[in-house]
């Protein structure tokens, strides 16, 4: 479907160019298809290769309409290629950051979950842990949320065997910590299996409902001893003023919007459930998705609740980036906003 | 109960004994050896009297003739006891040690005192005692050696923060560390330079270890992720990836110092397969030994204390090497024999049979009363494989052999095990491999830092008051465990005769076992005027068993 010779593509603009390689969107010239290509070099290390190689491995194992797929990847010269296709409005910590800068709104925050817990369902089946999950790996397309980022993943089947439980003697990216499960932190005999992805889901939902990311401002050390207590972040709406969240929230936070809104019960009670400190009490992903809180998403979908907001992004004053200003009016023209794969 | 003993009552080097706590010239010791203490043989040694001294407790002396001179010349440092009251309570615990007897001060304080001794004054004494020959005894009241609780107070070194000790050797601790940038676990041997000096060719071990682990990255091989001085307390801190225990806790923790054929196989496929690494960067380990072989989480097998270990010239025209000073048991007889050159490869090689040999059967395939001895039957004449190895399994016994040959050069390469025909084979799964023991009572090995960034970051919310508690108390609390101990093993009997087909249920009535014993047999042999350590750790490992395991390898033949 995809040609292997670079000529056959147009790169457009640089989405991100990171020290991994660079990303680019592009158009596949042959049937004008708009897509996103990364390029990476591969003449510096040759670890790097292997990585590249275990990565493309990983996601071809993956065939779900809510998983990131690579639609192709070759070698041109000394470069690496991978073709994936280009998902509409990015990732969703690039959204929190410029258009929901106070959290989504629940009924999408619903959508967005339902969509990335049947992906974390297929992967959990397929003996995957997604192992870094947060609203940067979500990727949010025009009908649907994609997850993405699967170079953290690690698999349970090993020579051949399912082991029980992962262990992790480094706990991963000192970026993603904040997101990680206590009993991944521990870094113990008890190992941990894929339920800390829900956990990471705790948090991810706790991220996009209130517009930053939990422990923010707090030292590592102090997080990893609060989520070993069971001390957990809370939602910030009505129920939560005056509590004591004050460990997590940020000073920039437009505390009058939080304090107005109001999330369910039932939202209240899947965070609970997701940040639960034992693993054994965590719901699986399959169970999850039986929450009442998913009930929200029956007569809705993302579709419809984006075009609902396009009004509102538009109306909003606080977009100052232009690009954004234009993709929240029309997703066909958005540009500039980053990529994580 | 009176107990007298003497710390430097003589230990006859045993045979066998695979401790790398014994080897006084090995520079290194054996790394994170995870609660491994030394075994109470080693008490004659100087080195190993100081390492006893632990951070976890301040020990408080509080008797009316107990007088400690803080503020003497190290020379002059001594504790004053006078004993002999009439009226001394039953509960006696004899202290040995080379004291000053000076009863003129006990008139300057005739009120009953509270000396605070701290780590350093500790290890003063201790000091003082070893440096002395002559040994007398005097009484304590077991009632007056008062402990205190040390108060858990975060301690950073860099970026790292300190835990709980994990294992002592010649050379220094080895503690438990967190990388406070992205949470990791990781151990740090912290080197002193006044240690390092005891020890002949110490401080050139040292360079020559941390210039050799620079160089090697492999997934068998412990990494070493920094290396840090403190110029100022003349120590050296080598931070290195945490491995959550070692090949020979293992297998001391099961009561037939085994573990299953195809457990071994395993481990011995990661063995060679770090071996291999090593040889081709030219380094030869030279002190293989279970006690150096430790496992990550995830059951990698790493191989580690690279303190005796070589690295050939890149010129040298082979493996010829001078010098072997790893552990007498696992010596080939060629350095056995004391040949002035040999070739260095075979050497690890040798090494790797015995470690195998021993991880599968147990047993050693040299023993002797004592080194001498020891070191006389491997250089005597080429092994034989026993009858019963050759029952347990044909093919490993003629791996055995093969690895075993005294000859160097008829002796099995890397290249000629990795196409034999047991270490091709997978072998049969013969039930649950063993576990990695608990830790303190800990079966999944939690990190020790965390306590005491609980204590940094809520301290204020339990301020707890200061806990003390005595020498009597410990004893006390050992013979109420040691009672329970025996109750569970009486039960475990009764269990295991009920169901005695399943063999695999066994460990934690040796455990128990042992902690009986230690409570009742090894008490005595505890060096007393060790207050602030021996006691301390004693009074630390109430419920291990550590203290019977470490006789385990000395068989007397």
């Amino acid at each position: 479907m995809f040609s292997n010779n670079i000529s056959d593509y147009k790169l457009n603009s640089t989405i991100k160019a990171g020290t991994f390689g660079t990303v680019y969107k592009a158009n596949y010239l042959n049937s004008n298809k708009c897509i996103v290509i990364k390029k990476i070099s591969v003449e510096q290390q040759a670890d790097k290769v292997t990585r590249i190689c275990e990565d493309v491995l990983k996601c071809r194992q993956f065939q779900h309409t809510n998983i990131n797929s690579l639609l192709h990847c070759f070698v041109d010269k000394n470069d690496v290629y991978l073709v994936f296709p280009f998902i509409c409005f990015g990732n969703c910590q690039t959204l929190l950051e410029n258009v929901f800068t106070s959290g989504f709104p629940e009924i999408l925050i619903a959508l967005i979950f339902k969509d990335i817990m049947s992906a974390l369902v297929y992967i959990h089946s397929h003996h995957f842990v997604h192992g870094s999950l947060r609203a940067k790996s979500i990727l949010l397309d025009r009908n649907k949320a994609i997850l993405s980022n699967f170079r953290d993943s690690r698999s349970f089947i090993n020579q051949g065997k399912r082991d029980k439980v992962l262990y992790g003697s480094t706990v991963g990216k000192a970026e993603n910590l904040n997101w990680t499960a206590p009993e991944i932190l521990y870094q113990n005999l008890n190992g941990y299996t894929e339920k800390s992805d829900l956990y990471s889901i705790g948090i991810t939902s706790y991220e996009m409902a209130n517009g930053f990311q939990p422990f923010l401002d707090s030292e590592l050390t102090f997080m990893c001893t609060e989520k070993i207590r069971g001390n957990l972040p809370s939602l910030s709406d009505k129920s939560s003023q005056g509590l004591s969240s004050v460990h997590y929230s940020r000073d920039a936070v437009p505390g009058a919007t939080n304090n107005q809104r109001t999330f369910s019960d039932d939202f209240h009670q899947y965070m609970e459930i997701c940040l639960n400190k034992n693993p054994t009490c965590r719901w699986s992903a399959q169970k999850l998705m039986t929450h009442s809180f998913f009930k929200q998403c029956r007569n809705s979908s993302i579709s419809d609740q984006l075009k609902g907001l396009n009004f509102d992004l538009q109306s909003c004053t606080y977009i100052k980036d232009e690009p954004l200003r234009a993709a929240s009016a029309s997703v066909k023209h958005l540009e500039d906003i980053k990529w994580c794969f | 109960m009176t107990v007298t003993s003497t710390h430097t009552m003589e230990a006859p080097v045993k045979a066998g004994h695979p401790h790398h706590h014994h080897q006084g010239s090995g520079g290194g010791g054996g790394v994170q050896q995870l609660g491994s203490i030394k075994s109470v043989e080693g008490a004659g040694k100087e080195p190993l009297e100081e390492d006893r001294v632990d951070d976890e407790m301040t020990v408080l002396l509080a008797n009316t003739n107990f007088h400690y001179d803080a503020a003497s010349e190290i020379d002059e440092a001594f504790v004053e006891l006078t004993a002999g009251e009439a009226e001394e309570p039953a509960d006696r615990v004899a202290v040995a040690g080379s004291f000053y007897n000076e009863p003129e001060l006990l008139e300057e304080h005739p009120h009953p005192q509270v000396t605070w001794l701290d780590d350093d004054e500790i290890e003063t004494l201790d000091r003082v005692t070893l440096d002395m020959g002559n040994v007398f005894f005097n009484r304590v009241d077991s009632q007056d050696i008062i402990y205190q609780q040390k108060k858990k107070n975060i301690k950073m070194v860099g970026k790292y923060i300190m835990g709980d000790v994990l294992g002592e050797g010649s050379y220094g601790k080895v503690k438990e560390a967190m990388n406070s940038e992205d949470l990791c676990r990781l151990a740090v041997k912290i080197l002193t330079k006044r240690k390092l000096r005891r020890i002949p060719n110490g401080e050139q071990n040292v360079t020559r270890e941390i210039h050799l682990l620079k160089q090697l990255k492999h997934p068998n091989i412990v990494e070493l992720v920094d290396v840090l001085y403190n110029e100022e307390k003349q120590k050296m801190y080598l931070v290195m990836e945490y491995c959550v225990g070692g090949l020979q806790e293992m297998v001391d923790y099961q009561p037939d110092k085994k573990m299953p054929l195809f457990q071994a196989h395993g481990y011995f496929h990661q063995l060679v397969d770090g071996l291999e690494y090593l040889h081709s960067c030219r380094v030869i380990h030279k002190d293989i030994k279970p006690g150096n072989l430790l496992l990550s989480l995830d059951q990698t097998l790493k191989i580690s204390d690279f303190g005796v270990a070589e690295q050939l010239d890149l010129f040298s025209p082979d493996d010829t090497c001078t010098t072997g000073q790893g552990s007498p048991a696992f010596q080939p007889p060629e350095i056995a024999n004391g040949h002035e050159t040999f070739a260095g490869f075979k050497v690890d090689i040798w090494s790797s049979g015995v470690t195998l040999f021993n991880l599968a059967t147990g047993q050693y395939p040299f023993e002797g009363d004592n080194i001498y001895r020891l070191l006389e039957n491997i250089g005597r004449a080429q092994w034989v494989a026993p009858d019963w190895l050759y029952e347990l399994d044909p093919d490993f016994a003629k791996l055995i052999l093969g690895m075993l040959q005294a000859d160097p050069s008829a002796r099995l390469s890397l290249q000629q095990i990795r196409k034999d025909t047991w270490f091709i084979a997978s072998p049969t799964v013969t039930g649950p491999p063993i576990p990695i023991p608990p830790l303190k009572g800990d079966k999944y090995r939690c990190s020790t830092v965390l306590p005491y960034l609980e204590a940094y970051h809520y301290g204020s919310e339990h301020d707890q008051e200061d806990v003390y508690f005595t020498e009597h108390d410990v004893n006390q609390e050992l013979a109420r465990q040691a009672a329970a101990a025996a109750s569970e093993i009486r039960a475990k009997q009764s269990a295991a005769a009920h169901a005695a087909c399943h063999p695999y249920e066994h460990p934690s009535t040796s455990a128990a076992a042992a902690a009986a014993a230690s409570a009742n047999g090894n008490r005595d042999e505890m060096p007393p005027k060790k207050k602030g350590s021996a006691l301390k750790r004693r009074a630390k490992k109430l419920t291990s068993c550590i203290s019977v395991r470490k006789l385990s390898h000395c068989r007397t033949s």
